[in-house]
Parts: structure tokens; sequence; C-alpha cells
């Protein structure tokens, strides 16, 4: 499960580094989850 | 995977070959340092091959499953740090902030460790390098400039476990206290020659799993963190402003309530006989 923390950590520097466009793709995933 | 001999690099752009000739004894650790292109902090760390990713001008070179023989080090004159075992290791750069895509960001994850006794060890075996290096600790304003037992104290001079304490490296935490504190996430932050060094550790208990401490080391260019986190901030009052919250003001309140709190907090440790220090 170690990656999992991997991911979470590269989560975290994109949203720091690269709001914008994670917020459009978590905007996506939701239309998805919606869908 | 060749540890020996032999070292690729796979990326969108380039494919790079290049033997390692320590000795002819191959590698033995992985060395790396911020501020140098990330191709090159790559070829010259000793790994043999990363996993390379480009988001948006966001490069990442990383890799996982570490052999427990090979630790890192992080390798600036006066500021070594060595760290295993290790689970992952990821070098980051900002094409959009440099384009010589100069590392920013280096984060080593330590494998897991499943013992309070181990864990605490390990962590302050790490201290014990800082602390031996020309690193000073690292105090943000919103933390109370505190050395002692009193850095786990709140107001009422009680040991309240949250997370992200502003923790006195100098002080030894009782096995008792380390259980009860490290069970939130915590840091130990460190800077030098401009670089920010957050030591995090936590640890979680589940049925399936067990005892399961998280411990890392994330490595930053300060001037680029505060760079950062300054626009953070920018963004937050503009969107907050914008929609009519006060976000500014909540801010400055935030920020004086702070002070307020972090003065009473140091006075309270003079009290107790601990000091207060030089931020």
């Amino acid at each position: 499960m170690k990656f999992v923390d991997d991911i979470a950590k590269k989560f975290n520097d994109l949203m720091e580094t690269r709001r914008p466009y994670m917020d459009a793709e978590l905007k996506k995933i939701q239309g998805w989850l919606a869908a | 995977m060749n540890w020996r001999c032999g070292f690729t690099v796979l990326w969108a752009f380039a494919l790079l070959v290049g033997c390692d000739q320590s000795e002819g004894n191959g590698v033995q650790k992985i060395k790396f340092d911020l501020g140098r292109n990330i191709v090159e902090t790559a070829r010259a760390s000793g790994v043999p091959k990363f996993s390379a990713d480009n988001i948006q001008g966001r490069i990442s070179y990383s890799v996982r499953e570490i052999p427990p023989s090979i630790p890192a080090r992080f390798n600036r004159p006066g500021y070594e740090i060595v760290a295993s075992p290790l689970y992952s290791f990821t070098l980051y750069a900002d094409h959009d902030l440099d384009p010589g895509d100069l590392v920013d960001y280096a984060a080593v994850q330590l494998d897991t460790i499943e013992s309070h006794e181990v864990a605490k060890a390990l962590v302050e075996q790490l201290i014990a390098q800082f602390v031996a290096g020309k690193w000073k600790r690292h105090i943000p304003a919103t933390c109370p400039a505190i050395a002692g037992r009193s850095s786990l104290l709140d107001e009422n001079g009680a040991l309240t476990v949250e997370g992200n304490l502003c923790l006195d490296p100098g002080y030894r935490l009782t096995p008792e206290e380390w259980e009860a504190v490290m069970a939130r996430s915590q840091r130990y932050r460190w800077r030098g020659d401009g670089v920010l060094v957050d030591l995090r550790v936590s640890h979680t208990t589940t049925s399936t799993t067990g005892l399961i401490y998280d411990i890392s080391l994330d490595f930053r260019v300060e001037a680029v963190s505060n760079q950062r986190d300054a626009q953070r901030t920018a963004d937050r009052i503009k969107e907050g402003e914008a929609k009519g919250w006060g976000t500014a003001a909540k801010i400055a309140a935030g920020e004086k309530a702070d002070a307020v709190r972090n003065a009473l907090l140091e006075a309270n440790a003079l009290k107790r006989g601990d000091r207060v220090v030089e931020r």
C-alpha cells in the first residue's frame, strides 16, 4: 500500500503546482461519476 | 533491474545509457541535490531506471521498490543526510518556472516500519544527522519558537495530541509521548543553504495491516517553496474577495491570533524553564 502514499504525494504536489489543471481534471471526473 | 552496471533513463523525448564507474562495484547509494537540471540529477543519482512523467510541464522522475541495502544521500557538502531503508525516491522540476528544468523538490519515502521502537530510533538517527550538519531548525511564523518539552504542550500546559505540532527536534520524546504524538501526522523542519526539509512521521493501526509507520523526507528549494506559498495565498485572497468572503481580513486575523497564541506559549515555556529560541 506504500504506492498509495506516493500517489497521494504526487497528487498534493500537482494541486500545489498545477491547481487550475487539477481542478479541471477533477471536474471531469466528477462529471463521469454523476453520469 | 540491474543495479550493478547500466543506467537507463526513459523519457518521452530522450533515452540515455551509461555505466556507473564507482570503482566497478556498482550503485551503492542514490545521490541527489536540488537546483540542477533534472536529467543530469537523475543521471548522476546512480538509479538505473526511473519512471518519468510530465504533467503540464511538472516533470517527475521516480523509482520504487528500492533494495533495502541502498540509501538515499542528500549530497550537499555540510548538509549531507543519509536515509534508509527506502521505498521510493522522486525528483520534481517545473518547466514553467525554469526552462532549465531544475530540480525544486526531492521526495524520499522510507519503507514501512512496523515497530514504535524501530521508528523512533530511525527518526532520532535522522535528527542527529541534521544536528551534526549545518542545518538550522525552521520555525515558521505560525509556530512558537520554543525549545524543550513545552513544544508539545498547549496553552493549558497539556499534551494535546494534534497534528502538525511545532516539535523541537532537540527534545527527545519519551516512548509514551512518541506513541501518542506520532499517531497524528507530525513533522520536524529544517532549513539551510536555500533548502527546506520536512521530516514527516505518522503511524496508523488497522486490523488488516497492524501498526504501520509512514516516514518521509521532503527536500525543497526554499525560494520556490516561498514563491508558491505566496502565490497560493494571493490566489486564495483574490477568489475570496471576489466572492465576498472577506478572505484578506480573515487571513490577517488568523496571523494576529497566531502571534498572540505564540506569545502565550513562549511565556509559559519560560516559566517552566524551557527556552525561547531565535527563528
